[in-house]
């Protein structure tokens, strides 16, 4: 009957043939997988089974771990809009003293330390790029190398615990994440620890890429200030990983608190007013909406290519493939990059977890490892061109003479970095999983 | 602080939003109150949390309330995304076109949509009624079956029918704006 007389394989192609048609018209993300799902279901099953739609739409949304997702939303929402970023920051200076470079390593610590307060970036660029950018280029630094710190290191959120992305991938693949939580850290270390040697080696051999500060400006600064404003982001960290890797607090819960962290902190600063509660929690429900409707719609379209039997065609095709097992992880790797150019992290997750997971448990791989290896993958879809968002996100706060065309220049060092690091985990997963 | 981070997302996908009709203004103004929702999840997460470890006492309403909240938070988002023109969109293509093409294209767009709006409408229809009616046609509100028992999956329902069919209005309501939109005279490209 209908469309099913196609066949499983042609359906495939048809899908991903229709997905990007409609794309490419400019069509949102989360109505182009939600149509093809309508599609295929009307098609493949008939009328009588366009209710598998809502119902997983329901079953979605009614997920007790994305509750974690808002919260995480809110609070980077009251962070960013806290001085918090703004005076660790500037007590950080004193690490750049008179190394070449050194604004550079101080943007990455902050970066690195803003990350592991919240779990979503965007805001993190946009801050970075507002308060460590015009320091760096007001002191001479290579402008490229600047940009590329700041889009990077600003980009950490997506690896560093709490980040969304595992909390999503811990939904999908059904694995606990408080354990893809501590698989991650080592990993976004190493990132972090690749971008500073990186940093440092360029500005080594050629110190006019990162001028030192000069002695007057180095004077000012004192270990006081830098301990002192530390002490917020440390505590917020505590409550929220601390929860988590203690087995106090649910995911959710762990992001609640963090919430009536930030807002203690905020109290104490003398910062929180009605404003800025209202626009936090107004950005928050825009955020929601648009990464959940995303996820509507690539869970409807993967429910019904999965009683299409897609899921059985994909990993009959894959495992019959008779190559070696790393070579699958690899192709997958490959797909979720080019995806990455093209498609937002959520609906890259939505789309392809609930099929590549079941191989790569069925080839005898731990599904923890893939997750770090998948969250690697979405940070450098966030800096990919044509539509790396950490590019635009930098874009709007840039001085004007920088373009998109030089941001996306900036970050291929940078690129290159993070599949070395892929690679890295790819070969060697005790780097990840050696904590569980 | 001087630094307005509320373009952050208009950041993202390179414009600022336009509210095209009066419809998506109320949508758009409705989320200043909604949002507090999270905020009430928020506060229900909390005091679970201190219920359990502080008074040892823990809640049967906390977790299923933020859970309801969140879900209707999740939905009613699409409508105001929509409103805000701030779903994700590949613009490569749509950025780069004269005005012309790009009326053309949000016809297109927009008729498109209606056809997932209208199907995920009538879907949503089939499931609101069964949650809401028992087999003999009673009226009946399902719930979750738990200790505290309450009937947030027929009201979750409701709201996903709701959504959907208010979608279905906005994208009409888009349809017809872009019909009726007269292309301006140059043809100055899409800046970024």
């Amino acid at each position: 009957m209908g469309l099913s007389s196609i066949g499983i394989e042609a359906g495939t192609y048809l899908i991903i043939g229709a997905i990007f048609l409609f794309l490419i018209t400019g069509m949102p993300l989360a109505w182009v997988t939600g149509l093809v799902a309508l599609l295929f279901t009307f098609g493949w099953f008939g009328e009588s089974a366009l209710p598998l739609v809502t119902a997983r739409v329901y079953g979605f949304i009614t997920e007790y771990s994305l509750v974690a997702v808002p919260m995480f939303i809110f609070m980077a929402a009251l962070l960013d809009r806290s001085g918090i970023a703004k005076d660790l920051f500037n007590g950080m200076r004193v690490l750049a003293g008179r190394l070449p470079g050194g604004v550079a390593v101080q943007t990455l610590i902050v970066a690195l330390l803003l990350a592991a307060m919240s779990g979503v970036i965007g805001g993190e660029i946009v801050l970075l790029g507002i308060l460590a950018l015009p320091q760096m280029l007001r002191l001479g630094y290579d402008r490229n190398l600047s940009i590329g710190v700041v889009v990077a290191g600003g980009s950490l959120g997506t690896m560093m615990p709490p980040s969304i992305v595992l909390i999503i991938y811990g939904l999908m693949a059904s694995v606990s994440i408080a354990d893809l939580f501590t698989a991650a850290i080592t990993p976004a270390l190493l990132l972090f620890g690749s971008y500073v040697i990186y940093v440092l080696v360029r500005c080594y051999f050629n110190p006019l890429l990162g001028p030192p500060m000069s002695d007057e400006e180095v004077a000012q600064e004192s270990i006081w200030s830098a301990i002192k404003a530390l002490l917020a982001p440390v505590l917020i960290v505590v409550v929220v990983l601390g929860s988590i890797y203690a087995g106090v607090a649910s995911i959710t819960e762990a992001a609640a608190l963090g919430v009536s962290s930030v807002l203690v902190v905020s109290i104490l600063r003398r910062e929180l007013n009605l404003t800025m509660l209202q626009k936090s929690l107004t950005h928050t429900l825009e955020t929601c909406g648009m990464i959940i409707w995303i996820g509507i719609g690539a869970a409807a379209l993967v429910g019904v290519y999965n009683l299409m039997g897609g899921s059985r065609f994909v990993s009959g095709t894959i495992l019959g493939l008779d190559i070696a097992p790393v070579f699958v992880i690899m192709i997958m790797m490959l797909i979720l990059l080019v995806l990455g150019m093209f498609l937002d992290w959520i609906g890259i997750a939505l789309l392809t977890l609930p099929i590549f997971v079941p191989i790569v448990v069925q080839l005898g791989y731990d599904p923890i490892w893939f997750g770090i290896l998948f969250a690697v993958n979405m940070q450098v879809s966030y800096l990919t061109p044509p539509f790396g968002p950490a590019a635009f996100y930098l874009k709007s706060v840039a001085p004007p003479e920088i373009t998109l065309r030089h941001i996306y220049a900036s970050v291929l060092p940078f690129i290159a970095i993070q599949l070395v690091v892929l690679a890295i985990l790819l070969f060697f997963p005790e780097i990840a999983i050696w904590p569980l | 602080m001087a630094i307005d981070l509320d373009d952050v997302d208009d950041a993202r996908d390179g414009h600022t939003p336009e509210i095209r009709t009066r419809l998506d203004g109320w949508i758009a103004a409705s989320g200043h109150f909604f949002g507090w929702a999270i905020f009430l999840a928020f506060a229900a997460s909390v005091y679970e949390v201190i219920a359990r470890y502080g008074f040892d006492r823990p809640t049967i309403w906390a977790h299923e309330s933020t859970t309801f909240l969140i879900a209707v938070i999740f939905l009613i988002g699409g409508p105001i995304a929509l409103a805000r023109d701030k779903h994700i969109r590949v613009r490569i293509v749509y950025d780069a076109v004269t005005p012309r093409v790009r009326r053309w294209l949000d016809v297109l767009n927009s008729l498109i949509a209606l056809v997932f709006l209208a199907g995920l409408t009538y879907a949503g229809w089939t499931m609101a009624w069964k949650a809401t009616h028992s087999p003999t046609g009673d009226l009946y509100f399902q719930t979750t079956g738990t200790a505290w028992n309450p009937p947030t999956p027929a009201l979750i329902k409701i709201t996903i029918l709701v959504c959907a069919a208010l979608m279905l209005v906005q994208t009409v309501l888009h349809l017809i704006e872009a019909l009726r939109r007269r292309p301006p005279a140059d043809t100055s490209r899409g800046e970024r």
